[in-house]
This record gives C-alpha cells, structure tokens and sequence, in this order.
C-alpha cells in the first residue's frame, strides 16, 4: 500500500498497540527494533496517532512519510521546475501551429525568392499560423513558375518546408573551362556569346586548340570568366573496311563503322580494292564537328 | 470454507474466534483483545477467556484492526491455553 506511513515510537509493542486498537486504527507492518516499536498507519491517521502518543511524552517520528505524500511534497518543493515544465510544454505545443521558420529545398532552391514571395503572398509567414497559408494556391503558382516540375508543401514541426523541384536546367553547372577542339580541322563556324574567340572561321585547328576563352581581355589585362558558345570544325577522315563483297548492304556497313552519329556529312567517297578475303573499301568522309561549351 | 462454516455450525462453535495457521508464512488470529507479549520469536494474545501464543521466526505484525491480527514470518506453532 502506498498511502502508509512509518512510524517509530520508543514504547513497548504491547503498549502501543493496546492504545491503537483501542483507537481504532489499523497498523501495518509492526516490528520491534531495540526499545522502539516501528508500525505503519494510514496517511489520514497520522495525527490520531501522535494525539495518542502525544501523552505521556512518547518519543515518537514519522520514520518515511507515504508515497503519495512524498511525490505531493516534492511537487510542492520543484513547483518552479514543474512551473517550467509545463510552461515549455506548453510552449512547445503551441509553436507547432505556427510557422517560425520557412525552407526551401529540392533542385529548384534556386528560386527561393520567387518561392517566398508566393508563399507570403498566400499568407505563410514567420509567426504566422500555418491555417492561414492557401497550400493548394500557393503549389499551383510555384508549379507555374519556370523549369518548376514538382512542389510539395508540408509542415515539419514549426518549420514549413517547400520542396521545389526543377527541370535539368537547374542541375546544369557552369564550366569555367575555354573551348577546346578534340579534332582536327578546319574552323567551318564559331558563335562566342561569352568569352574570346581564339580563331577565326577558316583557321586550321589541332586536337587540343583553344577555340574560345573563358575571359575576355580588359585593357592589357585578362579578366577571367566564361566561355559559352559553339565552333563546327570541317574534319577530314579516311578508313578501311574489310567486306566479302563489293554489294550495296557491304557499302552501307562501311559507312555505318564510321560512327559519325552527331556529326554532319559533307561530303563522302570510296573505292573498292581486292582483297584476299573478299575487298577493301576505302572511305573518304569530309564532314563537320560541332562542339559547344556552356551551352544546353 | 462452507464445509468450515458448517463444521462450526455443528459443533456450536463461535466463528468470531478463530485462527488461520499457513505454517513458516502467517498466522491469522481473529478477536484478539490484546497484545501480551511480542517479540520476533514469541508473540501471547489474549482473545476473549483463551490465552494463544504463537511461536516462530523473524514475526512482525501484518496488520491488526479491529481484532483481527496477521503475523507474518516463519511461524512454527501456535499453543492454546
């Protein structure tokens, strides 16, 4: 039982519980320890007790107060601590029906600006109460902004995160490299939009010839940034292909070996020479290369 | 405990006084008037005309009120006189 309290009287244990049962209170839990008599008495018989004992002068002390008395006075000694507690709790739990802080994240983060502005417009704010915020509005006119492929607006404690999600051009990054030719050739066109052209249309190119700077010249000096911008470079090749024969499907695959995917064919020739297994075809290609920096 | 309450009924006994023995854990004793003696190894009640001692071990009051007295410990005995 937890509503009991020990007692420790200096009396005799025939005497002291002669006198309780004469009083009508239970006791609990009696033992003998020296000339003391240790019981235990319910909470609400506590002063009945020392009224008996009171006369003539019993030594008498609560040994151990009961459970719930002690957690009531423990909670009367810490009430600023509980105070607190409770005031945190509170606090707490009020702050998550405001919002005090707004992110925005995801690959469209880059429009943060535009993304709050909106989000304000609509009625999200710091310290404002999340209820006020029209979400559907709000994701349909992130969702219109540009590049915007998805929005997701939730609520993360006292933190409203905007999840925005951009096409491929917000993960494009932006190289601060020149334009470099790998391949040979003739320049047949070149568009700087950022940067130093470094030749000119016409200009003959090896593999590792800058086409455009990544800066531009101020005065005597070089002033570092960005080269952005294409170059189409005339290339000449030559190549061999071994066939059984010199049909229209063998032809067809000589040209197909070449790989010439994204390139542009000017101009193409062959001839065919014996061979010990079948022909030769020698293929004569001209055609151009289009390389391009900075540029999507 | 019908059985009991009819053995008493039988034999006329008053069921106010009477004792409840679990040998080495308790003894409960019922219109106990007062408590004579006590120490952990002898306790002597005195219940209406009878005078009872219980005899055992390490015994400590449970609880007494109203009459009615549990001993707990190693209670070996209980002797009437």
């Amino acid at each position: 039982m937890n509503n009991l309290a020990k007692i420790r009287v200096t009396s005799t244990v025939e005497n002291a519980l002669k006198k309780l049962r004469k009083a009508e209170i239970s006791v609990y839990d009696c033992k003998k320890r020296g000339a003391d008599f240790i019981f235990c008495v319910k909470d609400k018989d506590i002063k009945k007790v020392f009224a008996i004992f009171a006369k003539p002068c019993y030594n008498i002390v609560v040994e151990r107060e009961s459970l719930a008395k002690r957690l009531l006075s423990g909670a009367v000694l810490r009430v600023g601590i509980l105070t607190g507690a409770v005031v945190f709790a509170a606090a707490a739990f009020l702050s998550n029906f405001f919002i005090l802080k707004i992110e925005v994240e995801g690959s469209g983060a880059y429009l943060k600006s535009a993304v709050l502005q909106i989000i304000g417009e609509e009625g999200a704010g710091e310290w404002k109460p999340f209820s006020s915020l029209d979400v559907p509005v709000a994701s349909g006119r992130i969702l219109s902004l540009p590049g915007v492929t998805f929005c997701n607006i939730s609520k993360r404690g006292s933190v409203l995160s905007v999840d925005v999600e951009a096409d491929g051009h917000a993960n494009y990054k932006v190289s601060r490299d020149n334009l470099v030719s790998d391949v040979s050739g003739k320049v047949a066109g070149l568009a700087a939009i950022c940067g130093t052209a470094a030749v000119s249309t016409g200009d003959a190119v090896s593999v590792g010839d800058v086409l455009i700077y990544a800066g531009t010249m101020v005065g005597d000096k070089f002033e570092s940034g960005i080269a952005v911008g294409y170059a189409e470079i005339e290339c000449k090749k030559t190549a061999e292909y071994s066939a059984p024969d010199d049909s229209e499907e063998s032809i067809r695959r000589a040209y197909a070996s070449l790989l010439l995917d994204k390139d542009r064919v000017i101009s193409r020739s062959h001839f065919i020479e014996p061979s010990e297994d079948g022909v030769l075809i020698i293929m004569e290609i001209n055609y151009l290369h289009k390389i391009s920096i900075n540029l999507t | 405990m019908k059985l009991l309450e009819q053995l008493l009924k039988e034999l006329g006994a008053d069921p106010s006084y009477g004792i409840t023995l679990v040998p080495r854990q308790c003894c409960y004793v019922k219109n106990v008037k007062s408590v004579d003696y006590f120490s952990s190894e002898e306790v002597r009640l005195s219940c209406g005309g009878l005078r009872l001692t219980v005899e055992g071990k390490n015994m400590r009051v449970g609880q007494y009120f109203e009459g009615d007295l549990m001993l707990k410990g190693d209670v070996t005995g209980v002797r009437i006189e």
